[in-house]
């Protein structure tokens, strides 16, 4: 995929995030989704936050995998896809190459959870009616 | 330089309170200031006619001093049927509002809005002069639920001034130390708070409280109210002896002011000792460790979305917090009467393990 030969930086201001021992949380405040990352979810996902190159880091688990199962390498490509379309990382393409990507010894495949109960509140809400003097209109309970 | 849309609207509200405040004070019910301590800082509220008064006041009054210094910020609220006066007009588009409240662009450099359309509250915070506004259309149009945490927005936008965050959360304990409960709407949160009211630990909060991490984990209590359904009387037949405000058309929850019913049993607030994570369904109440992550998925998401204009800072505040108190679950069995000596045996244990 295009993107995976991309650095990427995270999409600040809406998306924040925390590292905790095993895990990543990761809040979108624009959309009010939040999305937890475990296995080897975070050590990646800390890599293309301080610039490592998506490519690299497929390569990595492909090399893991000696070429005898291209799975790895192709859910580290989904992986990152679903990052970026997620909105929680946006495309670099002008970044200059940072952190490498280096592969722990029995690190897992990413998994990434994702949580959208504040996304019916925050998102498809949009105020439709306005009084006389501009204001938003209560709705009916 | 042009003006803000912010500081224009900023000055126009402020224009208006002066003429509010000569409206109440020439025939409309006086002027009246009261003083509170919230977390540590002295907010005084000055009502331009006493229209606001009972919808503020029951749920904050365990925290009214003595207005014996000047205060470090001041709310002014006015109602403007009540007052005779005309509801200012939106200074922005419809697209502009966002369904969580603030007013995307009168949100700018020291200021902060926001907008509620029952009751047709507006909320305007300059922290560069250290005032809030607060103007309804008409008091009686406010959705009744908003009694027992008014002001929400306004009231945090002050509060994360001095780091101390407003977070979904309840909190019980003693003098010496107590812990937050967390969990959405329906896990057992508001009962498992009021339930204790019958034991020796001190009520903080069932809903939202304030948190501080500096120098240690602290909860500061907001509003000495709690929320249940009718139908958890069953549970809890004292809870009707909890001054409740019962919903006329029996649709929305009880209301408690308990400084009404029990002063005694508020606190101001307490360290922290430990956050449980409320989960229902066991055969027994008992308390284990969790993973702080937990804890952050219950409190930070909740929060950011039922506080107009929160930002990053809710995340950042969270986080300290999680790592700064141990995560529990507090795994509800089916006696009700039993989440209050769990808690009190945990932080028994707690005291043992951490002497203060």
């Amino acid at each position: 995929m295009e993107q995976l030969h991309l650095q990427f930086n995270v999409n600040e201001p809406d998306v924040v995030f925390e590292v905790f021992d095993e895990e990543v949380v990761i809040v979108n405040l624009e959309t009010g989704t939040y999305y937890s990352l475990r296995g080897g979810a975070p050590a990646i996902w800390l890599a293309l936050t301080k610039g490592a190159d998506g490519a690299a880091i497929e390569q990595a688990y492909a090399a893991r995998a000696n070429g005898a199962d291209g799975a790895d390498a192709a859910s580290i490509a989904a992986f990152i896809a679903e990052l970026v379309a997620e909105r929680l990382l946006r495309p670099a393409p002008d970044a200059v190459s940072g952190a490498e990507f280096v592969l722990e010894e029995g690190a897992g495949l990413p998994e990434l959870e994702r949580f959208s109960e504040m996304e019916d509140l925050l998102m498809l809400d949009p105020v439709h009616e306005v009084d006389p003097k501009g204001w938003p209109v209560a709705k009916e309970a | 330089m042009a003006v803000s849309p912010a500081q224009a609207f900023r000055d126009s509200i402020a224009a208006l309170s002066t003429i509010a405040e000569a409206k109440a004070e020439g025939g409309f019910g006086g002027v009246t200031t009261r003083q509170f301590d919230l977390a540590g800082i002295s907010i005084g509220l000055r009502f331009c006619g006493p229209a606001l008064e009972d919808h503020v006041l029951p749920a904050i009054s365990h925290l009214q001093t003595e207005p014996n210094a000047e205060a470090d910020y001041t709310i002014t609220l006015w109602d403007c049927g009540q007052l005779d006066l005309a509801y200012p007009s939106a200074p922005v588009s419809k697209a502009d509002f966002t369904p969580r409240g603030e007013i995307t662009p009168l949100c700018q450099g020291a200021i902060t809005a926001a907008f509620d359309s029952g009751g047709q509250a507006i909320s305007l915070f300059d922290a560069g002069s250290r005032q809030g506004w607060y103007v309804v259309g008409c008091t009686r149009d406010i959705p009744r639920f908003e009694r027992a945490e008014p002001m929400r927005g306004l009231l945090s936008w002050i509060l994360r001034l001095h780091r101390r965050q407003f977070i979904h959360a309840g909190a019980v304990g003693h003098a010496d130390g107590g812990v937050l409960l967390l969990g959405r709407s329906g896990m057992g949160k508001s009962n498992s708070c009021l339930s204790t009211l019958q034991s020796s630990l001190l009520y903080a909060a069932d809903d939202f409280c304030a948190v501080s991490t500096d120098p240690q984990p602290m909860a500061h209590s907001i509003y000495c109210t709690g929320k249940t359904r009718h139908s958890d009387w069953d549970r809890h037949p004292f809870f009707a002896d909890l001054a409740p405000d019962l919903d006329p058309d029996g649709l929305e929850k009880v209301i408690y002011f308990l400084d009404r019913a029990v002063p005694e049993r508020l606190t101001s607030g307490f360290p922290i000792r430990a956050l449980l994570v409320v989960r229902q369904g066991f055969d027994e109440t008992r308390i284990v460790p969790s993973g702080a992550e937990l804890a952050m998925t219950e409190i930070a998401p909740d929060t950011a979305r039922l506080l107009p204009a929160a930002g990053p800072e809710v995340l950042r505040e969270v986080s300290r917090l999680v790592r700064a108190a141990p995560t529990y679950t507090l795994q509800l069995g089916p006696d009700p009467a039993s989440v209050a000596p769990a808690i009190e045996q945990f932080l028994q244990e707690v005291r043992v393990k951490q002497p203060a």
